[in-house]
């Protein structure tokens, strides 16, 4: 049987069903809870967690704050600390930072954010397509990145709050945390505008915890399964194929997060 | 410099506002208020003697001040805005974020057209009321503002914003 | 005569502001047989009211082409419904709507377009669709000119209500146009179209089914709380832009809700169907309460009663009429058979706990259909309406008289001087040709996961509306105001044939269209002329524009008519007849963009050049002038080059595609290279502005050499890919390079950060 992981549909959540068919499609079986589903959740057991994107109580107060509070992130909360791999996308890496999860050196405290966009001359929601790649050993020992190869990764961010922010105190730290970084797209390490497109501290994309089994990620993976997600004038590889081999439905960069997880749970 | 603070509300119930006293209730009763209202606050660092322009500033760009959707006083600070209910003790609690492009923009665009400002800077304003009987109130509020942990308060992230009493 | 009715009903439509003409409330007054109660005159006035009427445009309506073999559900429910794909067996209809939201976003531009959104999403959504795109057509002032000021905020505030609203839907933006021109100063219009997929065997009707005849059915509503926002709005829809009046008509929208009442309407409609107990399912929109519950019946042929006790409120104490018409947003309303309410109820108050996540909000029963066809409301005990159900849909009408406009469409402008290297960039940095990245980057247009063509990167967004199957969809939205302007007939032409040709331009067959039809006043005999020739326009072009079966035309199946568009001093915006047009594609893996590919291949054009520079960025742009010809509408050429690319896609001969508008050739040449970051183009052409800048409609398309032998008569080959990144031609070159990044920012610059200004 294909391992379960549960994608949480919290009030306002809007990415849950491609997500779900994300891990369909890379060998698991992705399933959606109510954010009022507790006994249903926790009855089944899942494999791991998915929290999507979305705008949970649309971004009230700010964004995932409200979310974090909901009786679901117990059972989250208690998952997440015995191991079981969670990833959170766009809204759902808001509410693992509001959580306290990620970088959860002291699991439950909040100890960083994900902060209104910082570009020159612009506030607010920004939708494109970016690069990415992992970086340092930390990312070896996450499930979600296991599959990838260190290439620039493309996939699209849509957000207004996307930009990492820790305590100046806490930056060693969250450099070996921060193992999914924004870059160009020959995979140098983004400097600023634009290829960092939120002004995320330490070029930050997606941040796990210190155990490594939770992922918080501002691009959406599951918008880069196929490779006719993938825009026809993107530089480098990815968009190579896409001009050639045209709008097909193969795997696009966005399938090894995904099949990373499908490995770690061994699935055959 | 001279600031000035502008507080606008919606003239229609702030939705924000709403979804955070109904938290707040269920999640920390014993701190949450009887009533919660957010203002936009905006703090114009204005050239010496130019307070005055700030009026004629903010009812140019309707992103700003929109007479058709919102209600503006311009305050001293630590004042409270008008129409609040005589019923409840009422106190204040400001949020900025420590680093905003939204402030930014405004402040390089305001400058841009010929407006005599230094620095614009946006927060929120967030004014509770509390029953009369209640007791240190200004602490009440802060504790219900600052979101140290997930079961704590809710109104500012205490890595990339900052709280202040309001007074 | 002692006119004491007539007195009478002229105070009321003063103390009530009532939109009604004092000759209506006559009509109203004869109809009851007595003097109507406030919610009477409330519902009637908005009945009557233009936007819920068409009482000035439906005679000239009927002249559009609705008819043909896919449409399901032509115009007068919610939404079309056209054929669209078999999946697994299952058939698939695609659900269309078009409306415009021009006078709220005017005056609260955030609010205004949130709520068009809003509007039209309920209106897919209600045909029991999923919604699985939108776009935005919009037109602005000059943000330049004279009110560029107000202009500019206004351009912000739309489009931060449409990606605060919009993107939180998690319904996927597919683009549409922006456009500014000086007539909309002061009245912007803000264009909506939503398309969404249906079970062909669960569409759902927006009326009581005639099994209420015979067993017991209630009405049940569902959703925000109401209050009194947007009282009166379908009235000051119709009403003309003067100062502040109506500003408290704007509702407020509310995504959060939304996304929760979508999902929630979903299960609900699952379990409906699954009780096999006909049902009926209707958004609230205009005239809120009063005009669902009293259409529902209506057009079921039976009554109602309406118990306004049991209207779940957000504000006490509100009078009947504002309880009864508000247009609070995010409700939607049911007819159920009684036995079943309860389960609808609990989908919404337990499963999804709308009384939680929104303080006042619910399913609730709150009236009755009754097989006596009468229309009866009651508050607290007494009778707050009571009429006929038939007289409440009996409409009215006005023939109103039209002049035949003269067409300010002038002859040529004689010799015209032509420098490329110059004139290409002039074109690329104004309003009229920079690109539109700037509003496209505040929208999501890839939630759901399905989307293969964003903004920006062909002529038409593609979608992906069934999950795993390989049927793609096409949409694109078109009108030239400039167009419009010298020659109303051309303009509405000229939409249907752009919004054909984007369509076609990425290998997708069109299947149908919508429109919106946004005109000045219609008491001004001249406006309804140019609504009459737009029509006209519109319908000469659809009819050549059939692709499916022989004969037929293309059917318009939704639309709205948006009329009063003008200042309080009283100038109408040029005429504005938007189209957007839906066109499937077999396989989504052919589709076709316009991004060059290879060096080395050839540049072909199709569509012969003709001196038609009026209405053009050319003069506009360049030379600084207007007047000239607005180029022909030529139907069964048009007809025969869409044939042609969508073979020529399919068979995979063409790899990339643009269609040829504003700006002519080498605009549309321009546009290629700036997209493609790689790639250039080397025409053979020299200095020749007809060719170059007339904007005579036709297709810029790359194949490569092997593939040319068989052109058709009018396409020929007229230059080649380059690894250069340039635009160039015989004995002349544009420096791309130096423009790209202002072509790119050049909107962000003027609108958002205002430099220059």
């Amino acid at each position: 049987m294909k391992p379960l992981v549960a994608v949480v549909r919290f009030p306002g959540s809007n990415c849950e069903y491609e997500t779900a068919r994300a891990l369909d499609a890379c060998g698991l079986h992705g399933r959606i809870y109510n954010w009022n589903e507790l006994d249903e959740a926790s009855g089944r057991g899942c494999s791991a967690w998915v929290l999507p994107g979305g705008f949970s109580f649309q971004d009230r107060v700010r964004a995932g704050a409200v979310a974090a509070r909901e009786r679901i992130m117990d059972l989250v909360f208690r998952d997440a600390q015995a191991g079981k791999p969670v990833l959170g996308i766009c809204n759902g890496a808001q509410i693992l930072l509001e959580s306290g999860l990620v970088p959860g050196w002291n699991p439950g405290s909040v100890q960083g954010c994900l902060a209104g966009n910082l570009a020159p001359g612009r506030t607010g929601y920004l939708s494109g397509w970016v690069f990415m790649k992992p970086v340092g050993a930390g990312a070896g020992k996450c499930p979600w990145l296991m599959d990838l190869d260190g290439a620039p990764v493309p996939a699209p961010i849509a957000h207004a709050e996307g930009r990492f922010v820790f305590r100046d105190e806490d930056m060693a730290g969250a450099s070996e945390l921060a193992v999914l970084r924004y870059c160009t797209p020959e995979g140098e390490e983004a400097a600023g505008w634009p290829h960092n497109p939120n002004g995320s501290a330490l070029a930050a994309a997606g941040v796990m915890n210190t155990r490594g089994n939770i992922l918080a990620m501002m691009p959406h993976p599951e918008r880069a399964l196929h490779l006719f997600h993938v825009p026809p004038n993107l530089p480098g590889p990815w968009g190579e194929a896409r001009r050639t081999r045209g709008a097909v439905g193969t795997p696009g960069p966005g399938a090894s997060f995904f099949t990373g997880l499908a490995r770690y749970l061994e699935v055959p | 410099m001279e600031a000035v603070y502008v507080a606008v509300r919606l003239k229609s119930p702030d939705p924000e506002a709403v979804t955070a006293l109904y938290t707040l209730k269920r999640t920390l009763p014993c701190s949450a208020p009887e009533l919660l209202f957010r203002y936009d606050l905006w703090e114009f660092l204005m050239k010496p003697g130019e307070a005055g322009a700030v009026a004629g500033m903010i009812t140019h760009f309707t992103d700003i001040v929109n007479p058709n959707r919102h209600v503006s006083f311009i305050l001293p600070q630590g004042g409270s805005p008008p129409g609040e209910d005589d019923g409840l003790s009422w106190t204040g609690v400001l949020v900025w974020d420590r680093l905003d492009s939204r402030s930014r923009n405004w402040t390089s665009l305001l400058i841009r057209r010929g407006f005599p400002v230094e620095e614009a800077r946006c927060g929120s304003l967030w004014r509770f009321g509390y029953p009369r009987e209640a007791r240190d109130i200004e602490s009440l509020a802060m504790t219900a503002a600052l979101s140290e942990t997930r079961e704590s308060g809710l109104l500012a992230n205490p890595v990339s914003q900052e709280a202040v009493p309001w007074r | 005569m002692d006119d004491t009715i007539g007195k009478a009903l002229e105070r009321e439509i003063a103390e009530r502001k009532l939109a009604m003409t004092l000759d209506e409330a006559r009509r109203l007054h004869g109809l009851f047989g007595r003097m109507p109660t406030p919610l009477e005159f409330h519902l009637f006035d908005i009945m009557w009211s233009e936007h819920c009427s068409y009482k000035s445009s439906r005679k000239l309506l009927k002249g559009l082409p609705v008819r043909a073999s896919q449409v399901v559900i032509g115009p007068g429910e919610d939404a079309g419904v056209v054929r669209f794909c078999t999946h697994d067996g299952v058939d698939y209809d695609l659900v269309v709507a078009h409306e415009s939201h021009n006078h709220p976003s005017q005056v609260l531009p955030v609010e205004g377009a949130a709520t068009g959104v809003g509007g039209i999403v309920r209106d897919v959504y209600c045909m029991g669709a999923d919604v699985i795109g939108s776009l935005d057509l919009l037109r602005f002032g000059d943000p330049l000119g004279p009110s560029g000021e107000r202009c500019r905020g206004i351009a912000r505030g739309v489009v931060e209500g449409i990606w605060r609203y919009g993107n939180a839907l998690g319904v996927p933006n597919l683009g549409g146009d922006t456009e500014f021109h000086p007539g909309y100063d002061d009245n912007c219009l803000v264009n909506v179209v939503a398309l969404g997929i249906a079970r062909h065997d669960r569409v759902v009707h927006s009326f009581v089914p005639p099994e209420a005849g015979s067993e017991p059915y209630v009405f049940i509503l569902a959703g925000k709380p109401t209050d009194d926002t947007g009282f009166g709005g379908a009235t000051f829809a119709s009403a003309d832009l003067d100062g502040e009046q109506g500003m408290g008509s704007v509702q407020v929208a509310d995504p959060f809700l939304k996304r929760i009442l979508s999902q929630a309407n979903l299960a609900a409609l699952e379990y409906l169907f699954g009780t096999g107990a006909p049902f009926g399912f209707k958004d609230l929109g205009a005239g809120g309460i009063a005009c669902v519950t009293s259409e529902m019946a209506a057009h079921g042929g039976l009554g109602i009663h309406v118990d306004l006790d049991q209207v779940p409120v957000g504000i006490p104490g509100l009078p009947p009429e504002v309880v009864a018409c508000s247009e609070t947003q995010e409700r939607f309303g049911f007819a159920v058979a009684e036995r079943f309410a309860e389960g609808v109820l609990d989908i919404y108050n337990r499963r999804f706990e709308l009384p939680r996540l929104f303080p006042g909000a619910r399913a609730a029963v709150i009236g009755r259909f009754t097989s006596e066809p009468v229309y009866r409301v009651t508050c607290a005990g007494a009778e707050a309406a009571c009429a006929p159900a038939s007289a409440i849909t009996e409409g009215v009408f006005y023939d109103r008289p039209a002049e035949d406009p003269v067409s300010s469409s002038t002859d040529d402008p004689g010799e015209l001087p032509c420098d490329p290297g110059k004139d290409v960039p002039a074109m690329l940095l104004s309003l009229g040709g920079c690109s539109r990245r700037a509003v496209w980057s505040y929208y999501d247009s890839e939630v759901r996961g399905s989307t293969v063509l964003r903004p920006g990167e062909a002529d038409s967004c593609v979608i992906l509306p069934v999950p795993g199957c390989s049927v793609g969809l096409a949409v694109s939205g078109d009108g030239n105001p400039w167009y419009g302007e010298l020659d109303p007939f051309l303009g509405g032409a000229h939409a249907v044939g752009e919004a054909v040709r984007n369509v076609a331009a990425v290998g997708a067959v069109p299947l149908c269209a919508t429109d919106c039809l946004n005109y000045g006043n219609p008491e001004e005999p001249s406006v309804m002329g140019q609504f009459r020739r737009g029509i006209e326009g519109i319908s000469e072009a659809c009819r050549h524009l059939g692709f499916l079966e022989p004969g037929e035309p293309l059917p318009i199946v939704s639309g709205n008519v948006s009329l009063y568009n003008q200042s309080s001093s009283g100038g109408s915006i040029p005429p504005s007849p938007i189209v957007a047009v839906f066109g499937r594609l077999d396989d989504y893996g052919v589709c076709c963009d316009m991004i060059l590919k290879e060096p080395g291949n050839l540049l072909v054009l199709l569509g012969p050049r003709h001196r038609e520079f009026g209405g053009g960025l050319f003069l506009r742009a360049v030379l600084g002038g207007s007047g000239g010809r607005v180029p022909l509408f030529r139907g069964p050429l048009e007809a025969e080059m869409a044939r042609w690319v969508i073979a020529g896609v399919k068979s995979r001969r063409i790899v990339a595609s643009h269609d040829i508008s504003v700006g002519g050739l080498a605009l549309a040449a321009a546009e290629m290279v700036l997209s493609s970051g790689g790639p250039g183009i080397r025409l053979e052409i020299g200095a020749d502005p007809v060719q170059l800048y007339s904007e005579t409609p036709g297709y810029l398309l790359e194949m490569a050499p092997r593939h040319v032998d068989r052109l058709p008569d009018h396409a020929r080959v007229i230059g080649e890919i380059t690894g250069d990144g340039g635009l160039s031609g015989d004995g002349w070159r544009v420096d791309l390079a130096g423009v790209r990044d202002r072509w790119s920012d050049m909107l962000a610059s003027v609108v958002w950060r205002e430099e220059g200004v």
